[in-house]
Order: C-alpha cells, then structure tokens, then sequence
C-alpha cells in the first residue's frame, strides 16, 4: 500500500515537472524576440495606406493590402460594427476548426482589436480556419499572418450585411451596413417631432388626427379621407373624386404635402387598392411617392405597413384579405429597402396569433372588420413615437 | 249707433295694427336684431355641452379654433367664437362645427367651406359605407344669424335644436 502511495506520488511530480518545463518553454517562445525575417512586401503584401470610413465616419480600421484587395481581422471589424445593423459576434469552434460568426449579436472586445500592423512577419500562409456564418460556411480568401486571419472585404461583405465602395478621389474604402428599412425602437419623441409630418392615408388613418398636439402627434397635417386609394391619389381632382382636403380645399396629395411643407411622410395604404393586384397596387404606391418626392424631395418617407381585416371580415375576398395584405406589405418592405424609405411595421400592433385583426381593436365588427377604433388607435400612435428616425 | 260702430271699428283697426306690430317682429329686419343680441349673449361652448350631456357623448375629442383651418379653411379671423369637437363612437369620427363669424360676409365663407366638407364626405362615403352615406345625405350645414353650423352624426337634428334653441 505504501509502495502504491510512492509510486502515485512520484507519477504526479513528474508530471507537475513536464507542466512546469513545458510552460516555460512556451514563454520562452513567446518572449524571446525571434527577428522578423519575411519581408511583406516580397510577397505583394503591404499595410493598406486607403483611409477607411464606415457608415460616413472615419475610422482606423488597419487593414494589409494583398494582391490589389483589402484584408481586414474579423476582430477589427467586428468592434467597427458594433452597434450598427451589421453587428456580428465572433466564437472559435476548436472541434471543427471553425471561426463562428453570429449576426446581430453585440461583439465583446477583447482589447487587442484595431492594433498596429507590421510591414514583416514571422509566419504566413493561407488561413486553415473554416468561417461559418449564422451556420453557413462562407467561402472567403484569408490569410493567416502571426496567427491572426485576415479576410478579404469582398468576400465578406454581403454575408456581412456590409456595402463596400472604393473613393478614388479619396483614395479610400466606404463601408457601409446594409439599409434596414425597419425602423427600430427609439425613446419617445416629443409631440412637436411630428410638426413637419403629414399622415396620409384612408379611413384606417382619419382616427390620428385625434391625437394631435399633446395627445401625440403635435401639429402634423393629416390628409386622409374615407374610401382614398393609391389610384384615387394619382387620378385628377374632381368633383366627384376622392381626395383629401387640407385648409379646406380639395388637392392632389402631393399638393397638400407640399402646401404644409411637410419633411416627413407617412402613408398607410393598401386596403382599397389590394383589389387591383399586390404587384400593381405596389407598383402604383411608388409611382405616388415618387410624385411626393418630386414636389417635397427632402421628404423622409415613412411607409406604415396596412392593418389586418379580421379573420371574420365580410369584407375580405379573394383579392383582398389577410394573405394578400401581408404579400402587399412584404412588398413594400422590399421598396423601403431599395429606395431606402422607413418602414414602420404598424400591423405587427394589431395582429392576432393568426395574423388577424385583434377583435377588441376592431370597431366594426360586424359591418367591415377591417378599421381600428379610437381607443385601440393609441397603440398605434405609442408605436409612431417610439419609432422614429 | 254708427258713431258706436265707428270707435268700435277704430279700436279693432287699432288692435289688429298693434297685433301686427307684434307680429311684425318675426320680420327679417326685426328679427335680426332681436336674433343678434340672442347671439351677443351666446356661448357656443355651453352648447356644446349641452351637446354633449344631452346626448350622453362619452368619447369626443375638442378641436381647437386654430385647426378648423387645416381641417375645413376656416380662418380664425372670421369668427368671433366657435365649439367645435369630433365623437369617436363610430367606425368613423362624427363632426361638429360651430362657428359664430364675424359678419354677414365671413358666414358665407365659413358656411362654404362646411358645405365643401359635407360634399366631401358624402363623396368619400358613397360608393363605400351606405351607412354613412345616408347619414351625411341627412346632415345639412345651417345658418342662423351669424353662427354657422354642421352635425354630422346620426343624431344632426337633436344637436341643431339644442343650438336653435340656445340661440332664441
């Protein structure tokens, strides 16, 4: 028993001494300053001199230029992102060898990021690391240089979420994160942000004007009527035509903006124009804001996605109900985001677990079931002023 | 006895002239005075409220004089006083707008742009809600005296005699 005691004994000190040996030859790795002996530039590599901005700011981003392209350290970019749409955590899955990258996830900076680069190195080679995007690998060209990858931009970028133009009069690279039109929760904006709005749109909007001033909406315009459409809006007025009046006169929507000099824009249509077919309607939507961009071009526009009908409504049909308004509102969504409008998901307010129109915000239930009462308007206008740009 | 006739028939004459005097008094030309110093006194805010109890309103919305020029072009310069407010118990907002105007002049204009607003629903209502649309077919825009009004709601004609009523 006591030879056993002697034997674990010694087979732990020998262990403990490989340990102790094996550390410190690793410090002495680490520490003894070995010379820097591969010169970049033999390689076509060399310290990018492109001042970098992301998101119109500049930054000091370092980046190598190799063979003509810019290679960036995920780290680097990760703290450049953060906060921004196009943020992105980094994880290392030893296992599978993998750098894992998970978008829209804050990154926790390490404190090495955006370091010096240097024009010598001691090792470099093409990264053995595989990078998996949100589960997906990405094929990428990187390099590992002293043990840190770095990654061609424009491999990354759309996985990133990233547009990355290059300055030739500045000599310099824009990054910038790809445009959400979804506008994110913000804190409550004062009444009198809505001074310069006009809201726009059919009998759902005319409970808005309820709110104004200290209710909400301080002194927006609110040019809606009951029965208004997208077509009615782009027709003449007439007598017979359906247009909002604003100051008591009858005018084309775009008139009206103009005449109340409104710098924001909301719209909410859809449900009187559905009718003609999503792709048309939404056709049509653009070509209306566009003749409001053309009289108020430094309008900001705000599309308000339209409200569900009921799942009972009397009203929906095959052309107008609940799928063909969510079809309709993607479709604007994807407008937003190519005209690079807002997008205020308004519906999201109102829908039930089925997508519906939620019965206690409905006031007519038993005629329509499609408007939303006065009452049930407050969420909406909460929604508005926690929802700016 | 002739003589009798004649001072009866005098007092008759008399009388039916002093009747007629009375009478007269429903004339244009009396009657607005009589009417306009009924205005003087007027306040459009009690009948508002007498609106608003009489009929039990629980959801309204007040609109204040400087937004009847956005929402009808009324200018505040034509009115002396106004109550105005929005009912929110239907699919829609119900409207009522009163405005005493300045002068003869400043009515018509005030009453043109209700008669614009009415035909504007009416338009807006037609081929949508037949409900409404029979409704705002109903409403009219009134005038008496200086004080212009429009009720649009299914209960027009309580609201309207509340006000005739405040005016005489």
């Amino acid at each position: 028993m006591q030879n056993q005691r002697i034997k674990a004994a010694a087979i732990a000190l020998c262990v403990l001494a490989l340990i102790t040996a094996a550390k410190i030859n690793s410090a002495k790795t680490d520490t003894e300053s070995k010379p820097k002996d591969i010169q970049l530039s033999s390689l076509g590599i060399s310290v990018s001199n492109q001042d970098v901005e992301f998101n119109g700011a500049p930054s000091d981003i370092p980046a190598y230029n190799i063979k003509g392209s810019n290679y960036f350290k995920l780290r680097d970019l990760a703290k450049l992102f953060n906060g921004s749409t196009a943020q992105f955590s980094i994880s290392a899955d030893d296992k599978i060898h993998s750098i894992c990258i998970s978008k829209g996830n804050a990154y926790t900076e390490r404190g090495d990021e955006m370091s010096g680069l240097s024009e010598t190195a001691l090792s470099i080679g093409e990264s053995p690391w595989k990078l998996i995007v949100d589960g997906s690998e990405l094929t990428a060209s990187a390099y590992s240089i002293d043990g840190s990858n770095y990654y061609k931009i424009r491999d990354i970028n759309n996985a990133l979420g990233v547009d990355v133009e290059y300055n030739k009069e500045k000599n310099s690279i824009e990054l910038s994160s790809e445009y959400d039109p979804v506008v994110p929760e913000s804190a409550a904006a004062d009444p009198s942000w809505f001074d310069d709005a006009a809201f726009c749109g059919d009998s759902l909007s005319t409970w808005l004007q309820n709110y104004a001033g200290d209710a909400g909406l301080g002194n927006a315009a609110f040019l809606t009527a009951t029965s208004f459409g997208i077509v009615n809006a782009l027709g003449p007025v007439t007598e017979s035509s359906v247009h909002p009046s604003y100051q008591g006169s009858k005018m084309l929507l775009e008139d009206a903006i103009a005449l109340k000099g409104a710098k924001k824009v909301y719209l909410m249509f859809g449900i009187n124009d559905i009718d003609y077919g999503v792709d048309e309607a939404a056709k049509y939507y653009v070509e209306l804001i566009n003749k409001i961009l053309a009289k108020s071009p430094e309008a900001q526009i705000y599309i308000e996605s339209a409200t569900p009908m009921l799942n009972t409504s009397k009203r929906a049909t095959y052309k107008l109900n609940n799928e063909t308004i969510r079809a309709f509102n993607e479709k604007m969504r994807y407008y937003c985001k190519e005209y690079k409008w807002n997008y205020l998901d308004i519906a999201s307010v109102y829908a039930d677990e089925f997508g519906g129109l939620k019965a206690d915000a409905c006031s007519d239930a038993e005629t329509m079931g499609l408007h939303i009462s006065f009452g049930a308007t407050a969420k909406w206008v909460d929604y508005l002023r926690t929802h700016t740009r | 006895m002739k003589k009798l006739c004649v001072i009866a028939l005098t007092f008759v004459l008399l009388f039916c002239a002093c009747g007629k005097n009375d009478a007269g008094s429903s004339s244009p030309g009396n009657s607005g005075t009589q009417t306009e110093s009924a205005i003087e006194a007027l306040s459009l805010a009690n009948v508002q409220e007498e609106i608003i109890s009489s009929l039990k309103i629980t959801e309204y919305t007040d609109i204040s004089p400087e937004r009847l020029l956005d929402l009808y072009g009324i200018d505040t310069a034509d009115m002396s006083q106004s109550a105005s407010f929005t009912i929110m118990s239907g699919a829609y907002p119900y409207e009522v707008v009163m405005v005493q105007a300045v002068d003869k002049a400043a009515a018509g204009r005030v009453s043109e742009k209700l008669q614009a607003r009415l035909a504007d629903l009416q338009n807006q209502y037609k081929d949508y809600d037949a409900e409404s649309y029979k409704m705002a077919q109903e409403c009219t825009v009134d005038t008496d005296g200086l004080v212009v009004s429009l009720f649009l709601s299914p209960d027009h004609g309580k609201m309207h005699e509340i006000l005739t009523s405040a005016i005489s």
